[in-house]
């Protein structure tokens, strides 16, 4: 065979060898997107249920932290399970205005939002950032306790 | 040659290199099922609310269950569907079919009426029937009223029992008859021995899962309508009392000035040998009246004879011998009882007792979901445990959804 020139055979095989390289690569790029959205889903459900809980069934660091001073951890509850304290519904109503500084307290790093409202629909407090982008995934929780003898809908959403 | 070795150790280096990398193929994350999660928090959230705020105890209290029904509708998701049961109160209108004579449906009728336990009115509706199997689904309970057990086909009982419809069987049944009909065994649970007689009493009334336990308890809470004397719990014989402090308490002798027991509502004591507690004293009445009492230990006597071995689902019993024995048998329950009601009055103890006896019979179930539904195979259920105002034992409540499309 003249220098230079390659086997028929060899040529076969580096093919057949380039090809399955090829495969493996594709099929394993074409999964991590998916996995990285099951992945981003599965943070926000955790980050949403762990904000509920929050919110629902602790009372707050310190427990009358609606009566003013420094809140350390915020929490809705009025010591009941799930019963909601109005002040404290009402406080925060008012500290969201400011959507970054309860952020902080929450120490939630995605984009979260909050809303209690009747059955009826009317709302009573919401808590959103000033801006909210379309392009975000989002998990949506609905919980449910009971405020002045009413049930409220407690909605959480997480964005990514 | 050589080149086609070549070939062969690339496919085998392929097919290996495949094989090692297949691991991440199949790549996945964990499946946490967040809908199916989410739809049960929901459900549960709102229950519990609903407890919380007392709402769903005063739903309770006040008859008012369709008012779960739409509360419940308002949180559910629109791709589920539900059911919702309430476990451990009798239903408020209780539906009763009755194979007996038209004079043993009156008497029936007559005791059933105004009824009241626990602070809860309940209705009834009695219909008269000639078969077993025109029995409805719908009915609460079947009575069997002075009948052969030949009238009673294990068939029909089957399904009556199967649909959740309670049995109460009213006959003087000899050894003979629980020998010679199976289904005296099979469905109403009873064996024979020699025939007692005598006062029998409560039995059985402290094991919380024996029929006794709770049938004694309606017997105890179960108002019995005397005309022109007031609501009694229980009555055997008229107790003549003294009213005094313009009704305010009562006293055995006539003397109200007396020095001696002032007996007010409330109080426990002993009237011709019973432990009966005074639940109201008339206070319109002044001078000689009446008390309305209960018992308060339960151990009240029925006089009968009896050729029922006396178990666990004896209610009331003497020297082994049971004189109301119950069962639970698939969805339903069942009770014989010996015939002692027809020549009793109307006011009697056994009146009381009878009503006892037909709140337990009615399987104390709710269907709250007015509609009966098919449920699917694949079905999830959240149970609720609660306690109530006007109720003294734990209420279940029962959830049971499942989605009609994904």
């Amino acid at each position: 065979m003249p220098k230079g020139q390659l086997q028929i055979e060899f040529i076969i095989s580096v093919a057949i060898f380039a090809i399955t390289i090829t495969y493996v690569a594709t099929a394993s790029i074409n999964k991590l997107p998916y996995l990285h959205n099951e992945a981003n889903i599965n943070q926000m459900a955790m980050q949403s249920l762990q904000i509920s809980e929050l919110f629902l069934f602790d009372e707050g660091y310190p427990e009358d932290w609606d009566r003013g001073g420094s809140v350390q951890r915020l929490g809705l509850s009025s010591g009941n399970d799930y019963e909601l304290n109005s002040l404290k519904v009402s406080k925060l109503n008012t500290m969201c205005s400011d959507y970054e500084s309860v952020k902080s307290i929450v120490k939630i790093e995605n984009v979260w939002m909050l809303e209690i409202s009747k059955l009826d629909g009317t709302i009573i407090t919401n808590c959103k950032p000033s801006i909210v982008s379309n392009v975000y995934n989002e998990f949506v929780l609905n919980r449910y306790a009971s405020l002045n003898g009413d049930i409220v809908k407690v909605e959480v959403r997480v964005m990514k | 040659m050589k080149g086609m070795l070549r070939i062969l150790e690339a496919i085998i280096g392929c097919v290996l290199l495949l094989t090692a990398l297949s691991f991440f193929f199949g790549m996945k994350t964990t499946t946490v099922y967040w809908d199916e999660s989410k739809i049960r928090m929901e459900i549960r959230d709102v229950l519990m609310s609903m407890y919380a705020s007392g709402k769903l105890q005063q739903m309770i209290d006040n008859n008012e269950i369709n008012n779960i029904q739409s509360t419940l509708e308002k949180i559910m998701p629109t791709n589920t569907d539900f059911s919702v049961e309430l476990n451990g109160l009798p239903p408020r209108d209780i539906k009763i079919a009755c194979l007996c004579s038209a004079g043993d449906a009156d008497k029936f009728q007559d005791r059933l009426r105004d009824m009241n336990s626990n602070g809860i009115n309940y209705g009834v509706t009695l219909r008269t029937i000639t078969n077993i199997d025109q029995t409805n689904t719908d009915d609460n309970v079947l009575i069997v009223s002075n009948r052969p057990p030949t009238q009673l086909d294990e068939n029909n009982l089957n399904n009556i029992l199967g649909n959740g419809t309670g049995v109460i069987y009213y006959n003087k049944l000899t050894e003979n008859d629980i020998n010679n009909y199976p289904v005296l065994r099979n469905i109403f649970n009873l064996t024979s021995q020699t025939k007692e007689s005598g006062d029998s009493s409560f039995s059985n009334i402290d094991t919380p899962g024996y029929p006794a336990f709770r049938i004694s308890e309606y017997f105890n809470n179960t108002v019995v309508y005397i005309p022109d004397l007031g609501n009694f719990y229980v009555y055997s014989g008229k107790t003549t009392v003294y009213i005094c402090g313009g009704g305010a308490y009562m006293r055995f002798d006539v003397n109200c000035g007396d020095l001696g027991s002032n007996y007010f509502a409330g109080d426990v004591l002993q009237i011709n040998g019973y432990y009966v507690k005074i639940y109201s004293i008339n206070s319109i009445h002044v001078g000689l009246g009446v008390i309305d009492h209960g018992i308060s230990f339960y151990n009240y006597f029925f006089t009968a004879q009896s050729a029922v071995v006396s178990g666990w689902g004896s209610v009331s019993e003497k020297n082994n011998a049971a004189l109301i024995h119950a069962n639970y048998y698939k969805n339903g329950r069942t009770v014989w009882i010996n015939s002692f009601y027809r020549d009793i009055n109307v006011d009697s103890d056994y009146s009381q007792l009878l009503r006892g006896i037909t709140l337990w019979a009615t399987g104390e179930k709710i269907r709250i979901t007015q509609e009966e539904k098919d449920k699917p195979g694949d079905w999830s259920t959240i149970n609720l445990l609660m306690s109530g105002t006007s109720y003294s034992h734990p209420v279940e409540l029962k959830l049971i959804f499942w989605k009609v499309f994904f």
